[in-house]
């Protein structure tokens, strides 16, 4: 009787046989979709990274030159070589392309002078306009040490002690040498920092990525995915162009090749 | 016999039928919320992905709108109109009413933003009600001493704040805003020496008249009445050797005007002891002394800054940029003998910090404005000077320029017969002036140079 109430092997097959083309059509299916989808993930992650690259850079680049000496980079700046009157240095990085170190100020002052400065005085005592940052995490005598006081006055801090900072107005003479003219007390204290942009791979990090170095310690990674960074002059010092390439994490399974992206940016620089 | 039940309809397997086709319809409704489950995250993926994007693009508009507002702010200050951005105390028009007055006024808008702050806005038409610029005007620091005034612009240096807003993102930007002085005088003579009188001796063959280099050359017969002399010390005027002294113009003097030999004539208002006038002081541009690499000819040492002639004919040439950004040198002193040359060929902003003999001048463009010579040397007003703090020369009487040497005395070499421009001096030499002065109207369109620019962010630096 138990017999009588099953299938016959034929009806099994009836159903077995559409129903296994069903799921492997749908398997093949969800499979290419999947892929597509893996892929297309990849292309949006790497169309991210080359967007947030480009932002980086061209922001950066586009603010080359705030607050900068006119010229004798390289004699106000002591902790980045290759500076002379152009606030924008190119040094090749074979087949990543160029390493752009960019002289620019801060974007906001970093301090202001508490007390009055008279002409000539070599020493300004400030206070930091971060609660978060102490003098001594703002200013030192290498990578932290070229200020812009008011918006005419550089200066290079050649030490600092609790709120005092010791500052050179012309590094190209001995001793240090005050300012020719007085300051108020709250006068702003603007910072001129260099910015290194340069493309590198890791035994970490095998894909290469954007890596920002501003003097202090191991550079940080700002962007993955970035295998290429390009600046050209296209009108010295004032019109550059800039281009970064990024590429995905994996291959194309279709072609056997990474694929990739270009951006490119035409640059005026504003100072 | 007992009938066979229908195998596909027994009676007893109503309930396992029913139990079949649930099963289908909780597998269809399972892959149907797979499917629909797949599908919004996908969608919420893209529009995630498109917000982002969108907040990028936004981000960018907001600051080509920023940019915007900058560009108007600063067309706006360099054009002439009556009452605006034309007196000689540098920003301070635009700076009362919180830094949206005077040339800012064509801007838009006043409005008090969020910041407290009182702005100058204008709304980008055909888009959503907020997008656009607003821009204000601030003082930078430049007080010496006393307590800062933020309505008080004593270096013709401000800085201009631009907000630019599209949707919800904003972009901020500030720019250092730098002009020439506007004084309107062909001779402006800024110190008055206690000990020294007269600061000002005009001589017989003085003259001044004006011209405008944007319509034309100068030309005596067209000329016109605005070669105004200002000085802020005591003026004689003496028409010796039987030439007159004429001023084609007003004279004005902070001590007194005398008229010790005729013929002398003073076309316009003669002013005694008039309010000085403030000439903004020239901040000295080193030492450290750049490359200074466009110049060609000459020997230049960087490390003093000083520049001068190597053989006694040479010409010194020093390339020249366009009139809105004209090519910037600095040096500590130019130093120039015999029959050698100073050539430019565009616009040129020349810096002196000490004193200095330029010698043969010609300025290739024949528009003052592209030559100007600006001098930090400080002679105070003490003791005479025993020597000019800047000597200027031309090639057959000649001279076109703008001299800003408010602090120095300036003194020509050899025999100028017509200066084409401004000069600006402490005081000019105390053995007279003998020239025919031609002042250009074009000088007193204001000329406001770009310096600084940088986006402001709140971000706390590494």
């Amino acid at each position: 009787m138990r017999n009588q109430n099953g299938t016959t092997l034929f009806e099994m097959l009836a159903v077995l046989v559409p129903a296994t083309m069903l799921a492997l059509g749908a398997t093949s299916f969800f499979s290419a979709q999947n892929r597509a989808h893996l892929q297309q993930d990849q292309l949006v992650a790497m169309e991210n990274n080359l967007r947030a690259a480009m932002g980086i850079v061209s922001d950066t680049v586009r603010s080359a030159g705030c607050g900068t000496p006119d010229s004798n980079l390289d004699a106000w700046i002591s902790w980045a070589s290759g500076f002379t009157d152009r606030p924008i240095h190119l040094a090749s990085n074979g087949t990543y392309g160029d390493t752009i170190s960019i002289v620019a100020c801060t974007p906001l002052p970093v301090a202001r002078t508490t007390n009055f400065a008279a002409a000539g005085s070599t020493e300004i005592s400030v206070d930091s306009e971060y609660s978060t940052l102490s003098v001594a995490a703002l200013f030192n005598s290498s990578d932290k040490s070229l200020v812009l006081i008011g918006d005419t006055q550089h200066a290079v801090v050649t030490s600092v002690s609790g709120a005092n900072l010791s500052i050179d107005t012309d590094p190209t003479t001995p001793g240090n040498q005050g300012p020719p003219r007085a300051f108020l007390a709250g006068t702003p204290i603007t910072r001129i920092d260099v910015t290194v942009f340069t493309v590198a791979s890791t035994t970490i990090d095998p894909l290469p990525g954007l890596l920002i170095d501003k003097y202090r310690g191991a550079p940080l990674r700002a962007a993955e995915g970035i295998v290429q960074l390009r600046l050209s002059s296209v009108a010295a010092g004032r019109h550059y162009r800039l281009a970064v390439t990024a590429r995905a994490e994996r291959r194309d399974p279709g072609t056997g090749q990474f694929p990739t992206r270009t951006l490119v940016s035409d640059i005026h620089l504003r100072n | 016999m007992k009938p066979r039940p229908h195998r596909r309809h027994p009676p007893e397997s109503t309930g396992q039928a029913s139990q079949q086709s649930g099963f289908a319809l909780i597998v269809v409704i399972l892959l149907m919320a797979l499917l629909l489950s797949l599908g919004a995250v996908g969608a919420r993926t893209a529009q995630v992905e498109l917000k982002i994007a969108g907040n990028d693009l936004r981000s960018r508009q907001a600051l080509e709108v920023a940019e915007a507002g900058l560009d108007h702010a600063v067309a706006a200050l360099r054009l002439l109109r009556a009452g605006r951005n034309a007196a000689s105390d540098g920003f301070n028009d635009e700076l009362s009413d919180g830094g949206t007055s005077g040339g800012l006024t064509a801007v838009g808008t006043l409005t008090t933003l969020a910041d407290g702050n009182a702005y100058r806005c204008n709304s980008l038409s055909q888009q959503r009600d907020g997008d656009g610029y607003c821009v204000r005007m601030v003082d930078n620091d430049d007080e010496t001493a006393g307590a800062d005034d933020p309505t008080d612009d004593l270096d013709n240096t401000v800085v201009l704040i631009s907000r630019g807003s599209v949707a919800n993102a904003e972009r901020i930007v500030e720019l250092r805003l730098t002009r020439a002085p506007v004084y309107g005088c062909v001779l402006c003579s800024n110190l008055d020496y206690p000990l020294l009188a007269p600061d000002v001796a005009l001589l017989g063959g003085f003259s001044t008249d004006s011209f405008d280099s944007r319509i034309a050359s100068y030309d005596a017969a067209s000329s016109a009445s605005e070669g105004h002399v200002i000085a802020n010390g005591a003026v004689t005027m003496s028409g010796t050797g039987g030439l007159p002294v004429t001023v084609h113009g007003d004279l004005s003097a902070g001590a007194d005007v005398q008229s010790l030999t005729p013929p002398t004539t003073v076309s316009g208002a003669t002013r005694q002891y008039a309010a000085p006038t403030r000439f903004a002081p020239v901040p000295a541009c080193g030492p450290p002394y750049p490359g200074n690499s466009g110049i060609s000819g000459g020997l230049y040492d960087s490390t003093t800054g000083t520049l001068s002639n190597v053989g006694a004919n040479e010409v010194i040439q020093l390339a020249g940029g366009p009139p809105d950004s004209p090519t910037q040198y600095c040096f500590g002193a130019i130093q120039m003998t015999g029959n050698s040359r100073l050539q430019t060929n565009g616009a040129v902003h020349l810096r002196l910090t000490r004193p200095s003999t330029l010698l043969g001048i010609v300025n290739a463009t024949g528009i003052p404005a592209d030559l100007r010579i600006s001098s930090s040397v400080d002679q105070p007003p003490i003791f005479m000077p025993a020597s000019p703090g800047l000597t200027i020369g031309g090639v057959a009487g000649q001279l076109t320029m703008v001299v800003d040497a408010p602090n120095a005395m300036v003194g020509f070499a050899g025999a100028i017969s017509d200066f084409y421009g401004q000069l600006i001096t402490g005081i000019p030499p105390t053995t007279g002036v003998t020239t025919h002065m031609h002042y250009d109207k074009a000088l007193d369109t204001p000329q406001i140079f770009r310096r600084g620019w940088r986006e402001l962010r709140n971000h706390p630096p590494s």
